[in-house]
């Protein structure tokens, strides 16, 4: 069996689909949208979280580092994020937790042990597991056997996809998976490739195969203020979205900002600082405006 | 909420409570010239002799009468089971969170006449008189603390019995069981008449100190120009003079029936302020349907009246306490917590009418005390949940929720009928119980993190140095975790019995020094078995430990296990050099502890799992 790389796993989370959920956060995404707001889950492998406010002067990680990558300079400890390797032996003797490693491989084993945990709120509830990322189905052999354990054990399954992925993956989980999650951006793909790096014909592409095959998919569309809010998006993705079905499920999901500070101990750089939330009477025009097209729209992304 | 209530509700929230030496001051003068007589008989008399001499006390505009001091506020004390010294008066007159004011007369009445009468005497000298050694050095340490030391036993309910029938019955009851004494082959009966006796004397003071709320309704009435006021003191009047000699007619009667009871049970002693009408929507259901049928009683009186009550419960604050615990705890409030819902006594469903209007009354009133909860049973329609959600969602902390299901099948668990079972509910703060026929007494916190502290250090409290437990082993020779946990099961067991062996003696001190005559009426089986609520006249009778600190235990055994034992980056000596230094100095091993160890499910349920095992077999024996 094949393990998987692993962000986070997620428990009570009611923001990733119906009821009560666990989210299993895989890492690595085939995009690198400017305003994602989990930075950690872009990159494939791991990656060092560093928070030096914590930092309690110990000098632990000095004496471990194989590298050179921590540097005593007047008193004060340095990282120099260049030498660092990612090993993560600073990340074990850290007690204070200002190293910290991102991303661990888990087996189909351990993470339905996680899961399984929370069985009885996802049968109060009407929830279930949702697979996130990064995205998830680019580790399709790994989600592929979470998908079908999780059946054996009747647990309801979303997936949720940027949909830039091999088709023949969507086609070979979707009779696993009892609800997709599949967000949609920008309708401009020249404009999709400068924001998120890749282009959107294989997005939507997908997203036709997907509607029109499996029983349940909810479009997701996040609302970034000044990026895709503008009235010509909107009406093309209403457009696009009621052409493949009638009354499609929408949800639109407002941006904000929590993701801002992960950029910092990642020692990356956050293009859209300026960047705020849309208000909610902005998210109610959208709404309104998307529900004249017929589709059935929901602002957030928790639902029955 | 209507202009009545509006004033009665702001006034109670006004008024600031003050130490009123009065029940003080009539306990003394009792015992000063008590005569001779059985102790039960000689509580019975001192309780009616409270109330014949008590101040009696018509708030402006009220419609539920009756207060437990002279007035809003007024706060008793209870000389007998626990006497403040002046030192404790300063300290609540003075401590900045819930204080009481303490006036010079007051303070003048405790230092002249209070304090050299009780000094010596009170049930809590009596208690550290009986306590061992080993008992006083733990109860010292902070190991557990002793309830019964300052409060009485009688975290206890009220069931549905004072809607059904009056005082007068019950004294008939009484009567009827004192005539078939047999004291040919009972060597108990004497003990039977005496308690028995007391029943009645104290059945008596209730009826007297009822009527003397009506003839000062009647006085009021007579000099009240207000039309409409003055019929309402004609009514008050007319239904204090019935209940609660007589069961009530009307649902108004029902509340003041209640009212009365329950000034009696917090008047006769300080019974841990648990003491509740239980499941109130389903008592007063008769009376509500029976009022609107007939056209005497619409749905705005019945709400208004429910909530004059309520405001009943947020006059009278909670007995203060001595010593440390005046000091320290800053006295809280009482602990009446009003049970909507459930189930009745058939299993059907419970919620009625009256369920929505408490409801509305708990949403508008937004008051302290009385507290109150939901009893959800998977029989109650979505309809309540949802009313009672919009309410919590507020987020002012009420109506908190339980599971009613899951309270009947504890409670069958621990040997209840059904039927007792299904009317019984919560109360306090989540203590389960079978209203009306229960005694629960509550002995005290134990401290179990403070237990695993002296594992640490082999039976030594390192703040004193002091031994004061088992030597279970140096926790440095210690090879594995297993080794230390049973040092620490070792530790536990040996101070359960300490307590458990404590807790016995003051039990019995209480069923033979502080009976409470009065309670047992209205607890089944008291007046079958002719024995006091303190002795075990209950039908059911629960002895409570309450083991606090779970949480902390649970981080501490976590982080013991993980780096001591599993992954081995700390060693012991390092641990306990820590501790013993407060981790000054060690800042890398608290952030370890702190940050570096994972939540061990099972490690919560082990200790849990052994509390339990030592309790049932040390108790339930």
């Amino acid at each position: 069996m094949v393990d998987g790389q692993i962000i986070n796993i997620m428990k009570y989370s009611i923001h990733d689909g119906p009821g009560i959920r666990t989210t299993v956060f895989l890492k690595g995404c085939p995009l690198n949208c400017q305003w994602c707001h989990n930075p950690e889950s872009q990159r494939f492998g791991q990656e060092l979280l560093y928070r030096p406010d914590r930092c309690i002067g110990c000098g632990l990680c000095l004496e471990v580092c194989p590298n050179g990558a921590i540097i005593a300079k007047s008193g004060n400890l340095k990282f120099l994020r260049d030498q660092c390797q990612v090993c993560g032996a600073c990340c074990q003797v850290c007690y204070a937790g200002v190293r910290e490693l991102v991303g661990k491989t888990m087996s189909v084993r351990e993470v339905l042990a996680e899961i399984e945990k929370d069985v009885v709120f996802y049968d109060e509830s009407g929830g279930g597991v949702t697979f996130s990322g990064g995205e998830a189905v680019m580790q399709p052999v790994f989600l592929l056997e979470m998908l079908k354990e999780c059946r054996k054990k009747e647990i309801h399954t979303a997936v949720e996809t940027c949909g830039y992925v091999n088709l023949e993956f969507l086609q070979t989980i979707s009779e696993y998976v009892n609800l997709f999650l599949y967000d949609l951006k920008l309708m401009d793909s020249q404009k999709h490739q400068a924001l998120t790096g890749v282009p959107n014909e294989r997005i939507l592409e997908n997203l036709s195969w997907l509607v029109k095959n499996h029983s349940r998919v909810i479009v997701r569309v996040p609302i970034i203020p000044g990026i895709n809010d503008d009235e010509e998006n909107v009406a093309l993705i209403g457009e696009f979205v009621t052409s493949l079905k009638q009354g499609q499920e929408l949800h639109l999901l407002p941006y904000h900002k929590a993701g801002v500070d992960k950029y910092q101990r990642l020692g990356r750089t956050y293009l859209l600082p300026e960047l705020q939330s849309p208000g909610h009477e902005r998210l109610e025009q959208i709404a309104g405006k998307l529900e004249q097209l017929g589709l059935k729209v929901k602002i957030g992304g928790g639902s029955k | 909420m209507n202009e009545r209530v509006t004033k009665l509700r702001q006034r109670s929230l006004e008024t600031e409570a003050y130490i009123s030496a009065e029940r003080a001051e009539l306990m003394t003068e009792f015992y000063r010239s008590a005569g001779n007589s059985s102790v039960p008989v000689r509580r019975a008399l001192a309780f009616k002799y409270m109330l014949e001499r008590k101040e009696i006390c018509i708030n402006p505009g009220e419609l539920i009468v009756g207060e437990r001091g002279e007035a809003p506020k007024a706060t008793y004390t209870y000389p007998e089971l626990c006497c403040h010294t002046l030192e404790d008066l300063d300290i609540l007159d003075s401590r900045p969170k819930i204080s009481y004011n303490v006036s010079p007369q007051v303070r003048d009445a405790y230092e002249h006449r209070i304090i050299p009468y009780w000094e010596g005497k009170s049930m809590r000298d009596l208690i550290f008189a009986e306590m061992s050694e080993t008992w006083k050095a733990a109860y010292d340490a902070g190991i557990f603390t002793e309830f019964m030391e300052q409060r009485a036993p009688g975290h206890t309910v009220l069931d549905d019995k004072i809607y059904r029938r009056g005082f007068l019955e019950f004294i008939a009851d009484i009567n009827d069981h004192l005539a078939r004494l047999d004291y040919l082959n009972d060597v108990e009966a004497y003990q039977k008449q005496e308690e028995l006796k007391a029943m009645r004397i104290s059945a008596e003071g209730i009826i007297l100190f009822a009527e003397r709320y009506a003839e000062k309704a009647k006085e009021l009435a007579q000099m009240e120009t207000d039309v409409l006021r003055k019929a309402e003191l004609e009514k008050i009047a007319e239904i204090c003079s019935h209940v609660p000699a007589h069961a009530p007619r009307t649902y108004w009667e029902a509340l003041q029936a209640y009212w009365f009871v329950h000034l009696g049970v917090i008047i006769e002693l300080n019974t841990w302020d648990a003491f509740n009408p239980g499941r109130l929507d389903q008592h007063l259901y008769p009376f509500y349907k029976q009022g609107l049928a007939e056209g005497t009683l619409t749905e705005e009186e019945a709400k208004e009246l429910l909530e004059c009550f309520w405001v009943k419960f947020n006059n009278q604050p909670a007995p203060p306490k001595v010593g440390v615990t005046a000091a320290e705890s800053g006295t809280y409030t009482d602990f009446a917590n009003i049970n909507s819902g459930g189930l009745k006594a058939d299993g059907s469903d419970g919620v009625n009418d009256v369920t929505y209007l408490v409801l509305d009354v708990i949403d508008e009133m937004r008051l302290l005390q009385p507290s109150s909860n939901i009893q959800l049973s998977k029989k109650n329609p979505d309809r309540f949940m949802r009313r009672a959600a919009r309410i919590i969602r507020k987020g002012w902390g009420q109506p908190s929720v339980f599971n009613a299901d899951t309270v009947v099948e504890e409670l069958l668990r621990q040997g209840k009928s059904i039927e007792d079972a299904r009317q019984g509910g919560t109360s306090g703060c989540v203590e389960t119980g079978a209203f009306g026929k229960e005694s629960y007494i509550l002995t005290g916190y134990f401290n179990l993190p403070k237990i695993f502290e002296l594992v640490l250090h082999n039976g030594l409290d390192p703040k004193t140095g002091l031994r004061l437990g088992l030597e279970t082993g140096d926790p440095k020779g210690f090879s594995s975790f297993a080794e230390l946990f049973a040092a620490f099961k070792k530790q536990l067991h040996y101070f359960i019995d300490v307590k458990v062996k404590g807790s016995n003696i003051i039990e019995r001190l209480y069923a033979a020094y502080m009976p409470s005559p009065f309670l047992s009426i209205l607890i089944d089986d008291c007046i079958a078995k002719a024995k006091d609520y303190n002795d075990g006249g209950a039908r059911y009778n629960t002895n409570y430990i309450q083991g606090v600190g779970l949480g902390s235990l649970t981080d501490t055994l976590s982080g013991i296990r993980y780096h001591v034992f599993d992954q081995k980056d700390l060693t012991m000596e390092k641990l306990l050099k820590a501790l013993e230094d407060n981790f000054l100095g060690h800042e890398g091993v608290r952030q370890l502890l702190l940050n570096k160890t994972p939540t061990l499910e099972m490690i919560m349920t082990t200790p849990t799992r052994s509390w339990w095992t030592f309790l049932t077999r040390t108790i339930l024996k």
